[in-house]
């Protein structure tokens, strides 16, 4: 798995539990576990578990019907969902070993030593895990986003520049600033660890796709478990990310087209995962995030996963609950492909600006339009604002005005806009952003054009 | 050295915004507070010209402030809309009687028409009588489904078909909170639907679905609008009360969440396949309900039934 950190701790002592009882499904051997309110043995429990992993894995690749020859990836963090899903991947490949389910199995792993000063790189500790399965083996450095193939075409050198009042796209020169201090730059302009938090997971699941599609996989693992899932689908709510919380937190999505991500661990607690780990044997990895050893409110992210985990401790349904209202959740009839936000690559809704800002009114009419009326126009940018995205307003045409630049993006990352600052150092974004700028251009572009001789095109775009 | 407000650039900023940490004026404030909420009417055609609205007034801060923007905007944007007050006594002496009070004062203020409903006229029951009765462990599930029918009946009474409540920014998104942690979809869908209509005619809207409790309060502070304290007497059930806690929680660390919960609610779309609990109406009274009886009905009863003749 590779996401923000599996920092639930284990309550071990639950597991020696009144000596009475027996297994719920053998009934004959003593329970030594119990999960929520059922005891188990150890032969059981583990029966149980590795059944509930097959039966997902099984489901998504019925569903894709690709029989065998898949080349899939791992996305790798090395903390303990990921980990039992590396194992218990390979042992479901392995089991007919003359028909396996994948044809290649490619585990990778981001390295975020960058943003902690002084850390050591965590690959060679996942390095070292992954050669015990014989499987090839990718790591990357975060900061590497900046590179130029890390885009759609392969070779694309543009990045975004964020000033006070437009964004421009500009050819990267990496003479100037190295990855790292591009990367480092940013995130320090991020002035609230919420937006930081976010920013980092979606780089990171943007390179982790685009690393996929670069090596031929359809399909991306991720080891998301219900514990992370039920933290994931309350913070997204909170962040304004609703819309796309059903792709963000599904078995299985199709979003990402050429890429599908499966998250086989979705029905497992961080405790049953840190249960199987001990019993197994396997060894996780200490993953350090932004907010790691810090105050419940540092981040919405770190709020909710305290707020969930004590509230799992008193109301022992609370994770499964949550889990199942977002599997009740579907995406919208009204995505459209093409309105993917150009940073975290998730589907915006169409007019939500226009909805923010009748709702959240920020200025007052001008004076010759203060007739009272409620006229969306008449919504004036207040020159003096420190922060480029504290409103949006129809300006004058430049390179790309912000106002341009926030219309291809989702509510979520408008929300985390707001907490960037311009300062002295530069706040560039990767050329996977800029490319999607320039594609989206090119996509309207077509569309202007398309409309001025639509009534001398005899067939449809397709057929061209 | 003196603060501008960041709006207008010329008055002392005297307030930091809730909603979106702006320092503003007074002026300005009440303009953004009146205006967002002129514009949550407007988009979501929440009026018909010449319509009947009840105001359901408790006395409380929420729906103080309502009566007063209300009445205010109806006047500024000819809304055209023929206000009332409609006001439910529970009969808990003391606590009710101070928060009609109030009620009655607002009436003279805004020169509202003023409806009492009292629940021993509607059930034949008093909320201190059912208290006797029941003991203090399940009065607030009888409060709860009283109030609801008793605002209906209330509108009849009247002959009017949409009440307004005080249900603000907060409440709502502590709903979303609520019916997601409670796994309840079919809630989730319709909680933050700015007008639900039961299965009469009555519509129930909030005005107030996009402000913020804080700015509410700082509204009546500033008008010095009075109001009376209804926080109930009972405190909320423990796992509201750490949805409540978390919500205030999210809001100190970014204060747009509020606006952010209820916007992922409005976008949620629940699955066709899911099977969501039928709405049906009571046999007995007619009220909306999923079961053969509705719990008033079904709560009535058994209270009836436990008379000591
Ligand atoms: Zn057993
Ligand atoms: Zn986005
Ligand atoms: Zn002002
Ligand atoms: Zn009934």
């Amino acid at each position: 798995m590779c996401n923000i950190q599996e920092e639930i701790t284990l309550n071990f002592d639950v597991k020696i539990k009144p000596k009475s009882k027996n297994c719920v499904k053998c009934k004959t051997a003593k329970a030594t576990i119990l999960i929520r309110h059922s005891t188990y043995c150890r032969k059981c429990f583990q029966h149980v578990f590795v059944g509930k992993f097959r039966k997902n894995i099984e489901k998504s690749r019925n569903a894709s019907n690709s029989g065998s020859g898949e080349k899939v990836m791992i996305g790798f963090s090395g903390g303990p969902s990921s980990r039992a899903m590396l194992q218990l991947i390979s042992e479901y490949n392995e089991v007919l070993p003359q028909k396996q389910f994948y044809s290649e199995i490619v585990v990778c792993h981001i390295d975020e030593s960058l943003l902690f000063n002084n850390q050591k790189s965590t690959i060679p500790q996942i390095e070292q895990i992954v050669r015990k399965y014989n499987y090839p083996f990718i790591g990357l450095y975060l900061q590497n986003i900046y590179n130029s193939d890390v885009t759609k075409s392969g070779c694309y050198n543009n990045v975004i520049e964020i000033a006070i009042d437009d964004a421009k796209i500009l050819q990267q020169e990496d003479s100037i600033f190295s990855p790292s201090e591009k990367l480092l730059n940013l995130l320090n302009n991020i002035s609230k660890l919420t937006a930081k938090e976010d920013f980092i997971w979606y780089l990171k699941l943007c390179y982790l796709i685009d690393t996929a599609r670069k090596n031929g996989c359809t399909r991306l693992f991720l080891g998301d478990c219900s514990t992370r899932l039920s933290i994931k689908i309350i913070s997204l709510t909170s962040k304004g990310r609703g819309f796309s919380l059903p792709l963000e937190t599904s078995g299985e999505t199709d979003w990402f087209k050429d890429v599908i991500i499966t998250r086989p661990m979705k029905d497992m607690l961080s405790k049953e995962i840190g249960i199987y780990n001990q019993f197994a044997g396997l060894e996780d990895i200490y993953i350090q995030s932004v907010t790691s050893m810090m105050h419940a409110k540092a981040s919405i992210e770190r709020l909710t996963e305290d707020f969930i985990v004590r509230l799992e401790k008193e109301f022992p349904s609370t994770v499964s609950t949550i889990a199942r209202t977002g599997a009740k959740l579907t995406p919208s009839d009204y995505i459209l492909e093409e309105n993917r936000c150009i940073i975290c690559l998730m589907p915006y809704q169409e007019n939500n600006k226009i909805w923010q800002n009748r709702i959240i009114v920020m200025t007052i009419p001008s004076l010759q339009q203060s007739n009272g009326c409620s006229n969306i126009q008449q919504l004036h940018c207040s020159k003096n604002s420190k922060n480029p995205y504290d409103c949006s307003n129809v300006s004058n045409d430049e390179s790309m005005t912000n106002i341009e630049f926030t219309d291809l993006l989702c509510y979520g990352c408008r929300v985390n806009m707001r907490d960037i600052k311009v300062a002295n150092n530069k706040t560039i974004l990767p050329p996977y952003v800029a490319e999607g700028v320039e594609e989206k251009k090119k996509k309207d572009n077509r569309k202007q054009m398309r409309k001025h001789i639509e009534e001398y095109l005899l067939c449809n775009e397709e057929e061209l | 050295m003196v603060r501008l407000c960041v709006i207008c650039n010329k008055e002392r900023a005297i307030v930091k915004r809730p909603k979106t940490g702006q320092q503003v004026c007074k002026g300005c404030f009440y303009y953004v507070f009146e205006t967002e909420i002129h514009n949550t009417i407007i988009d979501s055609k929440l009026f018909k010209k010449d319509e009947k609205v009840a105001i359901a007034a408790s006395g409380g801060k929420d729906s103080t402030v309502l009566a007063h923007v209300m009445k205010l905007l109806n006047e500024r944007y000819q809304y055209g809309l023929e206000l009332f007050l409609l006001s439910i006594d529970e009969g808990i002496t003391g606590y009710r009687d101070d928060s009609l009070e109030t009620v009655k004062r607002n009436q003279q203020q805004y020169d509202l028409p003023l409806k009492i409903v009292s629940y021993s006229e509607l059930y034949g029951w008093s909320m201190d009588q059912i208290v006797k009765e029941v003991g203090l462990k399940n009065n607030c599930t009888f409060c709860g489904v009283f109030r609801r029918q008793a605002l209906d009946r209330g509108a009849v009474m009247l002959d009017v078909d949409h009440i307004i409540t005080g249900h603000n920014a907060d409440d709502i998104a502590e709903t979303v909170l609520m019916n997601i942690l409670r796994g309840d979809v079919g809630r989730l869908q319709r909680c933050t639907e700015i007008c639900t209509t039961g299965d009469g005619c009555i519509r129930r809207s909030k005005p107030f679905k996009y402000t913020y409790e804080k700015e509410i309060v700082m509204y009546a502070y500033f008008k010095k609008l009075d109001y009376f304290s209804t926080e109930c007497i009972y405190s909320p059930n423990s796992y509201r009360g750490h949805a409540r806690t978390f919500l205030k929680d999210l809001e100190a660390i970014r204060p747009s969440a509020i606006i952010d919960i209820i916007h992922s609610g409005e976008a949620f779309e629940i699955k066709k396949e899911v099977k969501l609990p039928t709405q049906g109406v009571c046999k007995r009274c007619g009220y909306m309900s999923s079961n053969e009886l509705c719990k008033a009905c079904v709560l009535l009863e058994g209270l009836n039934r436990g008379l000591p003749k």
